[in-house]
């Protein structure tokens, strides 16, 4: 549904986004990852015909935006990541001028708003003027402009910034209901953990580059390995780190500054009891082990380096 | 005294305009403008001896153009004063400070007291080399400096009372403008039969028209007195402001957030029930949101017009506006700065037009949905027509009037019908250009504020033509008017394309031209975001 080649933007003597390359099938919920600076709401912008790309295209629907933004407008639901709201408005009133934006004309109209105002639970909020709104229904009332149309895509750039955890939790069931009536769904965020919990794909970009994109699962994979392991031994941790490390199925062996023998294990393992099975053999008797969860902030950290472009 | 002074706040202020560009640009055109009048009065000189009387009612005029465009700058300064605290959410921080209530309604105020002073200050050595003329003395430029000052002091006083009151400085801006034109429109208080006709009691009622009268006389002797009542009246302003500063946080102002609210609310329910209004979604949402506080400061200012009016009837008093006949010439001078108020609110209009959408954040949404530039600007420019428009037909239901009852007094017979069209014409031709011109000003800016500042500028640049070149002025066509009114009145309208009547012509065309060249250039940069080469 999204596919973007080579994709270029520069600012001057800035590069904020170089040679991107990603691809997101319909009906995916793709994570844009990377910390401020990235180029994140760069891309976003391009792909919402909003930016001219300096080099490289991107296709939504397979429409070009370089030449067919009137067609990728059609088919976008657009949410920066600072949004203004005309706030002398009621909320009725914002979502009718909207649609009417869109050409969206006579009882059609009101039907779609009165739809959109269910389906973001904002029904009750209709006749309240927008400036009465708190900061997570603006932002519901927002999610619910960029529905207005019937978008197959939606491009979200922060759409969980700022809010209590109850409004982004919200915001995550309602993603997810969006998800399952077929949208393809770009967002950005830096609440990673919400990401991981409801993007099958993700895209990490550092510096204009993009450092990973794909399933979530691979690259949980490629970071986490078969797993990682704490164990700690009876003896010299050192000893056993220098001693397990060349085991072909380890990829990694340290210390830890607790005094845990730090165990990364090979994806390529059958499973993990062999670490225990090879340590004892050493002569390294197991006081206890565990296995770490891997989360996509891991994830995050470890594929970036912390620095903008 | 720092608490008292609010200090803290008054340097904050005051280097924000002082590192600002724009502030500088403002200056300049000020003194541009003032120099050049200087200039030419001084070339003007027929022979020495002349020069003396040249010199003394250039001295008078100078402080008179001095203080117009101190009038227009001054209300757009303080007008924000508060304003701008409210939008950063930082009034309630400042609130919080030891700096106190007085502190920030007497920072607040002095800081852009002490801007406009300067802007005075810097005036003021063109103004003392006429000394080395003659005709004017130091203790004069010093009194009339005095005065210039005491004016500012009322802007100030009353933008930094409005900027508390209400949300937005184009409305507090345009509400000041509002009280000092009916202050200016008093100067003609002492026609008709009232109790004070020439008496000083006219003086005392209104300050400024003392401020007024002193420059028509060029004496000081019976005016300078009553301008005691406008500091009397700016520390009363600063007064209010300080004992309403608290309720701004309580519900007080808030009550009146609430009523503009509910009155734009209430004349606003026509829109959602006519199904038509959503076939142009942006003239709807301009012309909604128009019904809120410019709406109702425009509704107000009529009522108050007709109030005004009425009251000096019933006691015996007149305007000129539409009081006895004096001359042609004065008609079309009342006609033509009441036109020029119309094309100032039009151009302020248009200028937040863009700016405004893109200080908000709604620009990237209006942007990515199908409305064209066209559609958008149209759109825009339907909305802004019918804000100013109903103010604009009062200077055009004059004008005819005054064709059909024939009142001017024409040195030689002129054909009134034939006048008015002229004048009709050329109105609504300077009309869209102002509108072109604020338009095209808010899609160069990201911020409103800017844009309205920015327009302002322009406007006083347009001044110095306003008062150099009358007559072939390629952009304030209120003055071409006025020469084309001139003409008539002494040559009859059989030969009113005069020399300098003739070389209009071309500017009118100019005129007409960067009008298209506007509205092409407002579409196209629409549509650059959303065609870009389709």
């Amino acid at each position: 549904m999204i596919e973007t080649k080579n994709l270029t933007k520069v600012f001057k003597n800035i590069t904020a986004v170089k040679n991107l390359n990603i691809s997101i099938d319909e009906g995916d919920i793709y994570g844009f990852i990377g910390p401020n600076g990235a180029g994140k709401t760069t891309t976003i912008k391009m792909l919402a015909t909003l930016m001219r790309p300096t080099s490289g295209t991107a296709f939504l629907g397979g429409h070009n935006i370089n030449g067919e933004s009137r067609q990728v407008r059609r088919l976008i639901g657009y949410m920066p990541d600072f949004f203004g709201v005309y706030e002398d408005m009621k909320v009725s009133e914002y979502l009718e001028f909207f649609a009417a934006a869109y050409r969206i004309r006579g009882p059609a109209r009101r039907r779609i708003v009165k739809d959109v105002l269910a389906l973001t639970d904002l029904e009750y909020k209709r006749n309240e003027l927008v400036q009465a709104l708190s900061r997570g229904m603006q932002q519901r009332l927002g999610l619910a402009r960029v529905l207005i149309h019937d978008p197959k895509v939606l491009l979200l750039d922060e759409p969980a910034s700022g809010l209590d955890p109850r409004a982004r939790i919200e915001i995550r069931e309602l993603l997810k209901e969006l998800q399952r009536m077929g949208k393809t769904i770009l967002i950005s965020s830096h609440i990673l953990s919400e990401l991981g919990e409801m993007c099958n794909s993700i895209g990490i970009i550092e510096q204009g580059k993009l450092v990973f994109s794909g399933d979530l699962e691979t690259v949980m994979e490629e970071v986490r390995g078969k797993g990682l392991l704490f164990i700690r031994v009876d003896g010299d941790c050192t000893e056993a780190a220098d001693a397990i490390c060349n085991h072909r199925f380890v990829t990694k062996a340290e210390v830890t500054e607790n005094g845990e023998l730090f165990v990364q294990v090979s994806s390529k393992a059958p499973n993990l009891s062999f670490v225990s099975e090879a340590l004892v053999e050493m002569g390294f008797p197991i006081l206890a082990m565990k296995e770490e969860e891997v989360d996509l902030e891991d994830v995050f950290m470890r594929l970036t380096k912390g620095v903008v472009s | 005294m720092d608490r008292f002074l609010g200090t803290a706040l008054l340097e904050k202020d005051l280097v924000f305009y002082c590192v600002r560009k724009r502030y500088y640009a403002i200056l300049g055109a000020m003194l541009g403008a003032l120099f050049l009048a200087f200039v030419i009065h001084v070339v003007s000189f027929g022979d020495l001896a002349s020069a003396t009387e040249t010199i003394r009612q250039f001295g008078f005029s100078f402080f008179a153009y001095q203080a117009a465009l101190l009038f227009l700058l001054g209300p757009f300064f303080s007008a924000n004063a508060f304003i701008s605290e409210k939008e950063r959410n930082c009034l309630g921080l400042l609130y919080l400070t030891s700096m106190g209530k007085v502190g920030i309604v007497v920072g607040k105020f002095l800081s852009r007291f002490i801007l406009l002073e300067l802007f005075a200050a810097a005036c003021l050595p063109m103004a003392v080399a006429c000394l080395f003329i003659g005709g004017i003395s130091p203790r004069e430029i010093f009194i009339l400096f005095i005065l210039v000052s005491l004016m500012n002091l009322l802007a100030c006083a009353l933008g930094t009372l409005l900027s508390l009151v209400l949300y937005r400085t184009l409305v507090a801006a345009m509400v000041t403008y509002i009280v000092l034109a009916f202050l200016f429109a008093g100067f003609d208080l002492k026609q008709g039969t009232a109790f004070w006709q020439g008496s000083q009691w006219n003086l005392w009622i209104n300050p400024i028209n003392a401020f007024n009268q002193m420059n028509i006389d060029r004496t000081f002797t019976e005016y300078w007195k009553p301008m005691i009542g406008v500091p009397v009246a700016s520390l009363m302003l600063l007064l209010v402001s300080y004992i309403i500063l608290p309720y701004y946080f309580g519900e007080g102002l808030s009550s009146v957030k609430r009523g503009l609210l509910w009155l734009q609310e209430k004349t606003a329910r026509k829109y959602r029930r006519a199904e038509g209004v959503w076939d142009d979604p942006i003239y709807w949402k301009y012309s909604r949101g128009f019904l809120g506080q410019t709406g109702v400061v425009i509704f107000v200012f009529l009522i108050s017009a007709i109030v005004y009016v009425g009251l000096l009837y019933l006691i015996g008093g007149r305007t000129s506006l539409l009081g006895d006949k004096k001359s042609f010439f004065d008609e079309i001078v009342l006609l033509s700065l009441s036109l020029y108020g119309v094309f100032l609110l039009t151009t302020l209009l248009a200028s937040t037009v863009l700016a405004g959408e893109k200080e908000n954040g709604t620009l990237p949404l209006l942007l990515v949905t199908p409305i064209t530039g066209r559609q958008f600007i149209i759109g825009k420019v339907k909305g802004i027509i019918r804000t100013s428009g109903p103010v604009a037909l009062l200077p055009i239901i004059h004008v005819i009037i005054l064709a059909v009852r024939h009142d001017p007094q024409f040195k030689k017979p002129v054909i009134p019908f034939g006048y008015a069209v002229l004048f009709i014409l050329l109105a609504v031709i300077a009309y869209f250009f102002f509108l072109g011109q604020g338009l095209y000003i808010s899609l160069r800016q990201d911020s409103a504020r800017r844009a309205t500042m920015i327009s302002l500028v322009v406007i006083v640049i347009e001044n110095i033509f306003f008062f150099l070149f009358p007559g072939l002025n390629p952009i304030l066509l209120t003055t071409g008017l006025q020469k084309f009114s001139i003409h008539m009145e002494q040559s009859g309208s059989n030969d009113w394309l005069g020399p300098g009547s003739i070389l209009a012509i071309p500017f009118l065309c100019l005129e007409v031209l960067v009008l298209c060249l506007f509205y092409f250039e407002s579409v196209k940069w629409f549509n650059t975001f959303i065609d870009r080469g389709d």
